[in-house]
């Protein structure tokens, strides 16, 4: 497991302890990225928990693609909402450069549109903020 | 200090924080108060019409009285002539048959157009000159006698000069008398002549001057119609503004509270409830060592308490539902200035002696100016002012900090910036004046002057001097 990649933006982030894995076997790599720092947080925890590996944060679209592109992660996870580059923008980035990357979208917003936004952008999944712990996982490591 | 005025396009700026469609109301009806009386009112009065139908009037009269004057000169014009022609044939009777021929009747001149000439002579001495009537007769029936003696051959000589000389006695006095009334009655056909033509000038000039009067007077109904379409148009313009603005204005504040939901509550309660699925998970694998998670959740959820009183409280603070609105403005005060800024707020009026929508615009003029110190002043020390003035309420808030230029070139970006636009609005809303006077390095006063109804302006209620620093 590599050690956490955090944004240049962000050199306050906790220092992660993941946990080592005991539900998933293949080990998978994320990136997370959300401009609120204590749903980052709170994602990095959980999924490292999981035993998926956080290997960056990033605080808006930008810097989730700039990690994506430069960390090729499994997965993104990415918020909708967020500075500079919103997620749908930063997933069709992303999806332009890396076709088989796992994109996930993670939405305050319960709005069919989007949902349909994301979906032609390339996203794999598209979940709802306060969506089951085991949804998430489901969504990130994938089938 | 330099003290400008600052005016600018109203409502350009963010809308004032609960902006309300009352406020608009009041505002439209303020402009319908100042738009003058509707077009139709001006060009639908008798006055209008009154001069020049009083001319047409005086013009009739004045014509009836030019024919009435026309028929009498006319008529004297008559007697005199027929008193002119009876006095010369008189005249001519007078002695003329009498030293004529007496055995040449022809030359008399008498019988053929006597008939005639006797019955026109005496009916005008009839009716002139009735007293010389019958020395008339006396005269006629002489010549009649002449006429009938001359036809019978038998005449006398020395009759003609005896008939002559009284025929002169007689007539003389009856020409001369009919002479005079000729002459009066040619001065009256002359006065009436003159008065006729005075008349004549007289109605051409009150007709031209009636409806010249009636000319001016259109043209300046129809200026002032033109200038109150004019006006009325500025006003609908106006009121459509503010309508699309408070429309705007609540379609702001849905984004700014659903903006403060997303990234606020939403948030915390998603960390929170992943962090709740973590410890669940944690517990399920028999993980005893969970405090600090359990903390975590504890902060995540005091942290979104916390936030959504904030919340609540920008949208109305109780404190203003409770008539306290000095006490709002200080807990407004330690909210957003902290610790680095003193606060001293003098109350004046009392608690509970404004009206509710008084009490808002104070609030709200407070708040945004105290938001203004705290983003941008620097200052150390805030004083606001809660004071009736005369049958007004002033509102003052003074700081010390790094105050601006109201006149710089950036003055209009600077006022939608500060929301100086907003508050400006607000405070024109209930018919206040606002006022701010600023300069560089010597601190900014924002004075805000409400209209307060005077059976609401007393001092000395419960509360009143309430005099309390926020640190």
């Amino acid at each position: 497991m590599q050690p956490l990649r955090e944004s240049d933006h962000t050199p306050h982030e906790p220092v992660l302890r993941p946990v080592p894995a005991v539900t998933v076997q293949a080990v998978t790599r994320v990136v997370v990225a959300d401009d609120d720092e204590a749903v980052r947080t709170v994602l990095s925890h959980v999924l490292s928990d999981e035993g998926i590996d956080v290997v960056g944060l990033a605080c808006d679209g930008r810097e989730a693609v700039a990690l994506a592109l430069e960390l090729r992660p499994d997965a993104v996870l990415l918020d909708i909402r967020m500075p500079h580059l919103g997620g749908i923008e930063a997933a069709q980035q992303i999806r332009a450069a890396d076709p088989n990357m796992r994109l996930v979208m993670l939405s305050a917003y319960d709005d069919a549109t989007l949902q349909q936004e994301a979906k032609v952008v390339g996203a794999s999944r598209f979940l709802i903020k306060g969506c089951a712990l085991a949804d998430l996982i489901d969504a990130v490591v994938g089938p | 200090m330099r003290e400008q005025q600052l005016w600018g396009p109203r409502f350009a700026g963010s809308p004032p924080p609960g902006f309300r469609v009352a406020e608009v109301d009041r505002r439209v009806d303020a402009v319908n108060a100042r738009t003058p009386a509707a077009p139709w009112r001006l060009s639908t009065g008798m006055t209008k019409h009154a001069v020049p139908m009083v001319a047409v009037l005086l013009a009739s009269a004045a014509i009836c009285g030019i024919v009435v004057l026309e028929r009498h000169a006319g008529s004297s014009r008559n007697a005199q002539i027929r008193l002119s022609t009876t006095a010369g044939d008189l005249d001519a009777l007078q002695g003329e048959p009498f030293h004529a021929d007496p055995h040449d009747p022809a030359a008399l001149g008498i019988p053929s157009a006597m008939s005639s000439e006797e019955a026109e002579i005496r009916a005008t001495v009839s009716e002139f000159a009735p007293d010389a009537s019958a020395a008339l007769a006396q005269n006629f029936a002489a010549l009649d006698r002449i006429y009938r003696w001359s036809a019978g051959g038998q005449v006398n000589p020395a009759l003609g000069p005896r008939l002559a000389d009284r025929s002169e006695a007689t007539l003389a006095p009856v020409i001369v008398q009919l002479r005079e009334r000729s002459v009066r009655y040619a001065d009256s056909a002359g006065a009436s002549a003159l008065t006729s033509i005075v008349g004549s000038i007289s109605m051409i000039v009150i007709l031209l001057g009636g409806f010249f009067y009636y000319y001016q007077r259109s043209a300046r109904v129809r200026r002032r119609e033109r200038q109150a379409y004019a006006e009325l148009d500025v006003a609908q313009a106006e009121r459509k503004r503010l309508l699309v603005r408070t429309v705007e204005a609540a379609e702001d504040e849905r984004m700014r509270i659903a903006g403060d939901l997303h990234d606020g509550p939403i948030q915390r309660l998603t960390a929170a409830a992943f962090t709740l699925d973590l410890l669940g998970r944690k517990l399920a694998r028999g993980e005893h060592e969970l405090d600090g998670l359990v903390v975590q959740v504890r902060e995540q959820l005091s942290g979104e308490m916390e936030s959504l009183r904030r919340l609540m409280s920008d949208l109305r603070p109780q404190l203003l539902d409770e008539g306290d609105v000095s006490a709002a403005i200080r807990d407004c005060a330690a909210d957003l200035l902290g610790s680095e800024t003193t606060c001293d707020v003098h109350d004046d009026i009392g608690h509970g002696v404004l009206s509710r929508d008084l009490e808002t615009v104070v609030y709200r003029v407070a708040r945004e100016a105290i938001s203004n110190v705290q983003k941008h002043a620097h200052a150390s020390h805030v004083d606001v002012t809660l004071a009736p003035d005369g049958e007004s309420l002033r509102l003052t808030v003074v700081d010390n900090g790094a105050g601006f230029e109201p006149a710089s070139a950036a003055v209009e970006r600077l006022q939608h910036h500060l929301g100086l636009i907003a508050m400006q609005e607000r405070v024109e809303s209930v018919g206040g004046e606002w006022r701010i006077a600023s300069s560089p390095g010597a601190g900014t006063r924002i004075d805000a002057i409400l209209p307060w109804p005077p059976q609401a302006s007393f001092i000395g209620r419960a509360g009143s001097g309430a005099h309390a620093a926020v640190a």
